[in-house]
């Protein structure tokens, strides 16, 4: 028992001696799980690698993420997938004050400490240096683009603070700048950081001199228009200290930068608009699913099959094609879009249905023949019942019209199974709807063709698309120039812009020969559908509030749909077997469109309110 | 002795849950605040659901309102404390002027409150007749702020009481809708709807309301909702 206690006794004591003296060694051990501050702030290629996450952080609207499902909140498409919440985007009464709200002072944080520890690093090369200051101004400049759009001015924040105690919160307020001086920080950064983008020139996913001109010609664009046309609204919209409302005269100058700076990307860019394939309409697909020598791209968010993909395409592809047990048919497409591409004839493009006189249906041999010979962007960015994606036809068919001769008119026999047979033995439904009240079968008689995948597999949700979201590419800063050289008296050098994409869009030469500004409107809700310009574009030009005015009869506030019809009629060989259709209201969508003036600038958050007494509140709210 | 410590602490527990509920609950507000948007005195009608009236509690750490939920017939109540609030009129929303002081709302119990608002336009002796399937409405159009455009002049038939320019019945018959260059104010505007053509005719019960919308505001003044007889 005595010895016993005597080794305990031993083993205690030395274990004792062990622990105190091993410490040294093994508490002076560099964690093995976290990078320290010099560790990364020393090396070029730590610090991009900050970089990138970064990057990865710039899109909390449209995109392939998060923010997939903004066409829904214009009138380019509507919900048609899943019955469950998102289905509210087809029944709002209006906008909530806070959509596209944003006030990302996470991000902000972040960025302004890769900036700080960058500049305090003392090891790193000057040059690779520069480049990544400036990649990270760039990144900055951007996101305050992001929130200005959205809220008006915000507090420029430039330093990072450091929480020491509750004394120390007041020193801590910042107050929103006015609106001009945000788009002025924007501007005064980019110029700054212009040159110094050297080892990035070629990049189509990271910040160079081209990326920094084109934010440059659109925020400079978006600041000119909102001044210029908030000051024409009846009661414009502005706030005591000037956080929301630039002051009109500012327009023409800001006009006036965006317009130089869209003409130095045009003349000395290495950009050509993509004009690859003869086939007019599936070269504008490809103007977004090519990734190799794509001339046209000049900032894209990429992606990659080795670990970032996206389930955009499990999305939104047609429902035949759908390789996934759920989904496909999220965001279709409207009626009303589709009727804005105008005919390559110079007609416009509302479609013909109805005779004339409105006494009967038009009848075609084929769904494809309505839609012939419109703009080939309309088939590039919207699949037509009858056209061909993944080499397969999508039959789109909502059902039969019989004909009944004892009554003189037609019967609609439709079912709820996709791909049916009718009793004469001919298709009854197609098999990609369209249905009225189904989940992901789509609602308005098209499905997405911009920006979905084509590669078999892509479907699948555990292995998803790698198309990447273009963020800049040369057809909008061909639009960016025409609309400021229109806007500053410059018409025939804007009607050369506008025609010059008319015509990659299949139009012949000079298809123009005047310009309206509600042209130049129009061409940008045709060129830049579903890449996230439509809802801030008529923001900017203040015409949100006419265009989704709430009013069932006015022509964009409901999605409409264009259902085809097979005609069953065998006393008729003219007509038997032909196809109709019929314009309705997409039924799934009821509410009419409703834009507050609230809406044209996001609500601040509460808790942002709270924290900070010197913030003012956006009107209407 | 194990049983009665047991009990002991059973009813400790007790004793504490049920006393500690008066502690840490308080009483639910129960000051009712009412009160109407009115012009002249005459009450006014707008859209349920638009954002015009918001209160504030100064003296709380938090600044965030309390939003009003304004009726279609321009009425309201909110369930308060008690306690001394500003009632504020939100600039823009509503289809009238801006008036940008606050009104200080002292809530002692049941507290009324009318609060004064400047329409763009207003409409008065609004009549409403239905005769051989067709409603007649006609009433006249008032300016109150010089300098005020009149965008148009509606008639709006729907399937519920509640009736605006959004939940209503289309498509509106070309007589429903006078453009306001055609309106002379202060005379009387007569607008028609058929009701026998769809979706008016299959309605077991029908609803009109007049609206006028003033250029650049999104929002309508409306008459009071008359239940159409047929």
């Amino acid at each position: 028992m005595q010895v016993h206690k005597h080794i305990l006794k031993s083993i205690g004591a030395v274990a004792l001696v062990m622990l105190l003296v091993g410490c040294e060694k093994w508490l002076m051990r560099n964690p093995t799980d976290i990078l320290l501050d010099e560790q990364v702030w020393n090396d070029p290629k730590m610090a991009r690698s900050v970089l990138a996450n970064l990057y990865n952080r710039l899109q909390p609207f449209g995109g392939f993420e998060g923010g997939l499902l903004s066409p829904t909140d214009v009138d380019e498409a509507m919900w048609s997938g899943g019955l469950g919440a998102n289905n509210g985007r087809n029944t709002r009464v209006n906008y909530a004050f806070s959509i596209k709200q944003l006030w990302d002072y996470g991000l902000i944080r972040d960025i302004t400490l890769f900036l700080e520890n960058l500049e305090a690093s003392t090891v790193m090369d000057p040059e690779d240096k520069q480049q990544l200051l400036a990649e990270g101004r760039f990144i900055r400049a951007y996101v305050y683009f992001l929130h200005v759009k959205s809220m008006g001015g915000v507090p420029i924040v430039l330093k990072s603070y450091q929480y020491t105690g509750p004394d120390d919160v007041p020193s801590m307020r910042e107050p929103r700048a006015t609106e001009a001086a945000t788009y002025d920080f924007i501007a005064s950064e980019l110029d700054e950081i212009e040159h110094q983008l050297v080892q990035t020139a070629t990049s189509k996913t990271r910040a160079n001199r081209w990326t920094v001109l084109a934010l440059k010609s659109q925020a400079m664009l978006y600041a000119a228009s909102t001044a210029k046309y908030n000051g024409l609204m009846t009661d414009p919209i502005r706030t005591g200290g000037g956080e929301v409302g630039i002051p009109t005269e500012r327009a023409q100058g800001y006009y006036a930068q965006s317009l130089a700076a869209s003409r130095t990307i045009l003349t000395e860019g290495p950009f050509a608009l993509y004009e690859e394939n003869p086939d007019r309409a599936q070269n504008f697909y490809e103007l977004f699913a090519s990734k190799t020598n794509n001339r046209e791209v000049i900032w894209a968010f990429d992606y990659t099959l080795e670990g970032k993909y996206h389930a955009f395409t499990v999305e939104n592809i047609p429902r035949s094609l759908r390789e996934n047990a759920s989904g496909s048919a999220g965001v279709t497409p409207s009626l009303n879009l589709v009727e804005a591409y105008d005919f390559l004839d110079g007609r416009p493009g509302t479609l013909a249905i109805r005779t004339p006189d409105n006494s009967d249906f038009i009848y075609y041999d084929r769904p494809e023949d309505l839609f012939a010979g419109k703009d080939a962007r309309m088939a590039g960015t919207v699949i037509t019942p009858g056209s061909t994606f993944r080499g397969q036809r999508i039959e789109v068919q909502a059902g039969v019209m019989e004909w009944d001769a004892a009554a003189g008119r037609y019967n609609t026999r439709t079912n709820a199974t996709l791909g049916s047979n009718f009793a004469d033995g001919g298709p009854l439904v197609g098999a990609d709807g369209p249905l009225p009240n189904a989940a992901n079968v789509t609602n308005t008689g098209f499905y997405l063709r911009k920006y979905v995948d084509s590669r078999p597999g892509s479907g699948q949700a555990g292995q998803g698309s790698d198309m990447w979201w273009i963020r800049f590419r040369l057809g909008e800063i061909y639009l960016n120039a025409a609309e400021a050289a229109f806007e500053l008296g410059e018409e025939a050098s804007a009607l050369g812009y506008i025609n010059r994409l008319r015509q990659r869009a299949g139009f012949a030469e000079n298809s123009l020969q005047q310009l309206t500004m509600d042209k130049i409107r129009e061409e940008f809700r045709l060129e830049l559908a579903f890449e996230e310009h439509r809802y801030w574009d008529l923001k900017r030009w203040r015409t949100a509030h006419e265009v989704f005015d709430g009013n069932r009869q006015s022509p964009n506030t409901l999605i409409y749909a264009l259902w085809p019809y097979r005609v069953v009629r065998p006393g008729d060989p003219d007509k038997h077997n032909k196809y109709v259709f019929e314009r309705r209201v997409a039924p799934r969508f009821t509410q009419p469109r409703f834009f507050r003036l609230g809406n044209y600038y996001s609500s601040v958050p509460d808790n942002a309110l709270n924290g900070n007494p010197l913030l003012v509140r956006n009107p209407f709210h | 002795m194990m049983n009665r410590q047991s009990f002991f602490f059973t009813l400790l527990t007790a004793v504490i849950f049920l006393g500690g509920c008066e502690l840490d609950n308080y009483d639910p507000p129960a000051s009712p605040l009412t009160g109407r948007l009115a012009h002249n005195g005459q009450p006014i009608e707008i859209r349920q659901g638009i954002n015009v009236l918001q209160l504030f509690q100064p003296g709380y750490e938090n600044v965030n309102p309390i939003a009003i939920q304004v009726k279609q017939d321009g009425s309201f109540s909110s369930m308060l404390f008690d306690g001394h609030y500003r009632l504020v009129r939100i600039g823009g929303n509503g289809p009238w002027d801006h008036i940008p002081d606050t009104i200080p709302v002292d809530v002692r119990g049941a507290t009324e409150v009318t609060v004064p608002v400047v329409p763009y336009f207003s409409i008065t002796d609004a009549t409403f007749a239905v005769d051989q399937g067709v409603l007649t409405a006609s009433c006249r159009v008032v300016n109150n702020v010089p300098g005020r455009q009149l965008e148009s002049v509606v008639l709006l038939v729907g399937k519920t009481t509640l009736l605006d320019h959004i939940y209503r019945l289309s498509p509106a018959g070309p007589q429903a809708n006078r453009p306001g260059a055609q309106v002379t104010l202060g005379e009387t505007v007569v607008l028609s709807q058929p009701l026998t053509g769809q979706p008016f005719a299959s309605e077991p019960n029908l609803f009109a309301r007049i609206g006028v919308k003033a250029v650049g505001n999104p929002e309508y003044l409306y008459s009071p909702v008359w239940r159409i007889a047929r």
